[in-house]
């Protein structure tokens, strides 16, 4: 299993039937306003669709499931958008290309928009499609780790981008850990029973099952680290200058994540042709461990990737704590476009 | 003629007569850094008369302006001088083994044209492999931290002192050999008295090259092996603070980084020049 | 004009230098030496001059050792080259370039090849190195590095090289070449101090006919590729030889004679 394999996967597991019967009372009622619109018109020009650019923040795996389910099923023509969905990869970044109008939509964890706000790239999340962070970090079983407190005497494989290594760092003793550098692959963990590393709960340890491991995981946001994961994210700028395009991509992506983890087959496929490392069985099983990071509150209530201030306040206020970011450079209210 | 060395400067006034090598050492390229740093301010900056935008200012997150990074540079000044001290143990390290054995291998190679010619292909393949591809093999070798770090170093330098060394064991004046032939030295001797002191000044231009090469080693080498807990190096810094877009830290590590290159290179050159002082040309 | 009067040289009867029918053909095929028959006596003097080419420096070599091989008979005091050379360093080179080691100062480099004779040499040959850097004026100069030294006083510091071990035999691969005139010619001189006073045998190959007349006993005149002796021209001036016979007109004559005949084998 390969570098892409090893970011970010994600799966929940049941419940998508809830959504069922609210929907397609929803969908009727636009289609019925959108015939409305187009015959109100008489002789309303042809509107070419708005060409705009998704940056995502890896290479294309169910963590992006969504955004390739509006495209697949074509919401984002629907709604007058020719979005071109970028792939990212190793040494891509999300938030400056954003800000800086390189692309005008981008996909990012909610550590990512705070670190690009502390640092003057303005950028603004418009949707949070994962509301349980899959962060965690897998080790071994049997090994007498129950806790983070218990990472001890081992190996840790973090890479030192992310918030939550900090967050690691500070809280728990880490009493003779070597902290390496996050690895190309599963080998050094399956190569030693006191090896722990990074991962997403939805992908590694699938991988390390599947390889013969035995990995247990201990989620970051069981511990009070829990970052909106995958957000659509735009720059304050066009948020300004296009609120209408801004809406608009973020209703799309909704109903393409309501989709998805509906029914993930066709989106699968196509995501499978373009990252021809994920087999069937990976994106299955991220997409069944999706479904209970997705569907709860408030996106329960509100429908997918709906965020609430609270979170973004937790997470600020975590930053600052951990020395970050400069105290009261980023305000918590201006991360998430409130609607 | 003989005697004659370069005396004192006896043209110029005052400064340039007191100190004509400083002088012309350091004042060129310090004009030059200070006409940098004027053009980097400017375009990070932009220029704006009266109102109106003569040049864009450049994002903070992107282009840094000068002054920016030195606060950058000011405030972790205590992180920067650590990671530095700590990359320049790993490179030194990783310096020294491959001055070592780049030149043992060298002098394989000029007993045995053989051996040269099997060898040297994987030679070169070091010299060109992607660092990032034979990172998995290196700490699978020799683990994590100091180790793996010293042996990306001595990968990434080995090569400029194998073939400097080679050279410089091989071309020898066809005169000065049958000199030797002549005088019934032995192979040893041919080896101790002509092939090895002829080899120094080849050997010195390598350890040149490699001395910078072994820190850009040693910076690629903790991307991959990394470091323990508490300390980190230059490599770990710049992947940080790249990745969390704090660019102007990120441009003072940069700045940090090239100032380790350029010190090694120094040292090296000022302790060759030393070596070769009497033999070389003025 | 090759007939052969009594030699006015100051050695002895005995044989040096022995070559009979002696060729020699290069690995790759080109025949450098044809049939060469020399016979040179202890202490002689012999130049050798010859078109470029012509196996002058190669016949050097083989007189040397350096080169193994070749048809015909060559000995030196009676042993073959090699065997000669390896005995007790008979035998010394001077090359076209002084060939100084550059890490070396001058003292250094002239005590080399007593160096490389191993055991005590080197200690006990002080004097010899004291000696040698006053015969050629180079006191003063005994710390200096080759790159301080003028083209002239590093072929001087060849020179001293050469005789540190009083060799018996001394070869000389157009030393002076390089050189301004008047340095080639107080070189000149220098040099037949030099070989009277160790008594020495000296083959001297050269392009210039002035020199090779200035200083030789004997002037050899070889064929184009592949050499052989064409001439042999006896040098009537007796030793020690003043500067001042360089403007004799027999010194010219004779000069005139050797170079026309040098000519011919130019075409």
């Amino acid at each position: 299993m390969t570098i892409s394999l090893l970011s970010r996967m994600r799966s929940s597991r049941g419940g998508w039937f809830r959504r069922l019967p609210a929907y397609p009372a929803f969908v009727l009622a636009i289609t019925l306003c959108g015939i409305a619109g187009a015959a109100g018109g008489a002789d309303a020009p042809e509107v070419k669709p708005e060409k705009v650019r998704l940056l995502l923040n890896w290479f294309p795996e169910m963590e992006h499931g969504g955004f390739y389910a509006a495209l697949v099923n074509g919401y984002y023509a629907d709604s007058g958008l020719d979005v071109e969905i970028q792939p990212g990869g190793v040494d891509v970044q999300v938030t400056p290309r954003l800000a800086s109008g390189q692309v005008e939509f981008g996909v990012a964890n909610a550590d990512q928009v705070v670190f690009a706000r502390a640092a003057g790239a303005n950028v603004v999340a418009l949707l949070a499609p994962l509301q349980k962070s899959p962060r965690c970090i897998m080790v071994h079983e049997n090994q007498g780790i129950n806790g983070f407190a218990d990472l001890n005497d081992m190996t840790l494989a973090i890479s030192p981008k992310d918030a939550f290594a900090e967050f690691v760092r500070r809280h728990y003793p880490l009493r003779n850990v070597k902290i390496v550098p996050y690895p190309g692959s599963i080998a050094p963990f399956m190569n030693d029973k006191r090896f722990g590393q990074q991962a997403y709960n939805i992908s590694e340890p699938f991988i390390a099952r599947q390889a013969g491991g035995d990995p247990q995981v201990l989620m970051l946001a069981d511990v009070g680290y829990n970052p909106y994961t995958s957000c659509l994210v735009a720059s304050d700028k066009l948020v300004r200058k296009s609120p209408d395009l801004a809406r608009r991509m973020a209703e799309a992506s909704r109903r393409g994540w309501e989709a998805y983890l509906r029914d993930p087959k066709k989106t699968n496929e196509y995501i499978r042709s373009l990252n021809p490392e994920m087999s069937a069985e990976i994106l299955e099983y991220g997409v069944n461990e999706m479904q209970s990071m997705t569907w709860i509150d408030p996106a329960a209530k509100q429908g997918i990737g709906s965020m609430t201030l609270e979170r973004w306040k937790t997470l600020v206020d975590t930053m600052e704590e951990l020395n970050l970011i400069p105290k009261g450079s980023v305000k918590p209210e201006e991360c998430l476009l409130a609607k | 003629m003989a005697g004659s060395r370069s005396g004192m400067d006896r043209s110029g006034t005052g400064i340039t007569r007191l100190a004509p090598g400083v002088a012309r050492l350091i004042l060129p390229p310090a004009l030059l850094f200070i006409a940098f740093l004027a053009a980097w301010h400017l375009y990070a900056a932009g220029i704006h008369v009266m109102g109106k935008e003569i040049l864009k200012s450049q994002p903070p997150y992107l282009i840094p302006q000068p002054i920016a990074v030195g606060q950058a540079a000011l405030s972790n000044l205590g992180t920067l001088v650590s990671a530095t001290l700590l990359t320049a143990s790993g490179s030194l390290a990783g310096f020294a083994l491959s001055l070592v054995l780049g030149t043992l291998i060298a002098f394989l190679f000029s007993q045995s044209v053989l051996i040269q010619r099997a060898a040297y292909p994987y030679a070169i393949f070091l010299q060109t492999v992607p660092i990032v591809a034979i990172a998995p093999l290196i700490i699978l070798w020799v683990g994590h931290g100091f180790a793996g770090i010293a042996v990306t170093a001595f990968i990434v330098s080995l090569f400029p002192i194998v073939t400097n060394g080679t050279a410089g064991l091989t071309s020898l004046d066809r005169n000065a050999v049958e000199l030797f032939e002549v005088n019934n030295a032995s192979r040893w001797q041919l080896l101790w008295r002509l092939r090895l002191p002829n080899s120094v000044p080849h050997l010195i231009t390598g350890a040149k090259t490699a001395s910078g090469l072994s820190v850009i080693g040693g910076i690629v080498g903790e991307f991959f092996a990394g470091y323990g807990s508490d300390r980190f190096g230059l490599g770990y810094y710049i992947f940080q603070t790249s990745a969390q877009l704090k660019t102007a830290d990120l441009f003072a590590a940069i700045i940090s980084s090239t100032m380790l290159g350029w010190i090694a290179f120094g040292i090296v050159s000022l302790i060759g020049n030393r070596i070769t002082a009497r033999w070389r040309a003025g | 004009m090759s007939e052969r009067s009594q030699p006015k040289h100051t050695g002895s009867e005995r044989t040096c230098l022995d070559a009979r029918n002696l060729s020699f053909t290069f690995p790759g095929g080109v025949q450098a030496l044809r049939d060469v028959t020399l016979r040179v006596r202890a202490r002689e003097f012999v130049s050798i001059v010859g078109p470029s080419g012509c196996g002058k420096s190669t016949w050097l070599r083989l007189v040397a050792g350096l080169l193994p091989g070749g048809q015909g008979a060559l000995t030196v005091d009676g042993l073959d080259p090699l065997s000669a050379r390896r005995r007790g360093n008979e035998l010394a080179f001077v090359f076209q370039s002084p060939t100084l080691l550059p890490w070396r100062n001058v003292e250094e480099n002239i005590r080399l090849p007593l160096e490389l004779r191993g055991g005590s040499a080197a200690r006990d040959g002080r004097a010899r190195v004291d000696e040698l850097l006053s015969l050629v004026g180079l006191e003063d100069f005994r710390r200096a590095h080759s790159h301080e030294l003028s083209g002239g006083m590093q072929m001087r510091v060849s020179l001293a090289r050469a005789l540190v071990t009083r060799p018996r035999l001394l070869l000389l691969d157009e030393p002076f070449a390089a050189l301004d005139d008047i340095t080639r010619q107080r070189l000149n001189e220098e040099l037949l101090l030099l070989w009277r006073r160790d008594g020495l045998t000296a083959l001297f190959v050269t392009h210039n006919v002035g020199e090779a007349v200035f200083l030789g006993e004997r002037v050899l005149i070889m064929s184009r590729r592949p050499g052989t002796i064409r001439h042999e021209i006896e040098v009537p001036f007796d030793h020690p030889r003043s500067p001042a016979l360089r403007g004799e007109p027999e010194f010219a004559r004779l000069t005139g004679e050797i170079g026309r005949l040098l000519r011919e084998e130019f075409r």
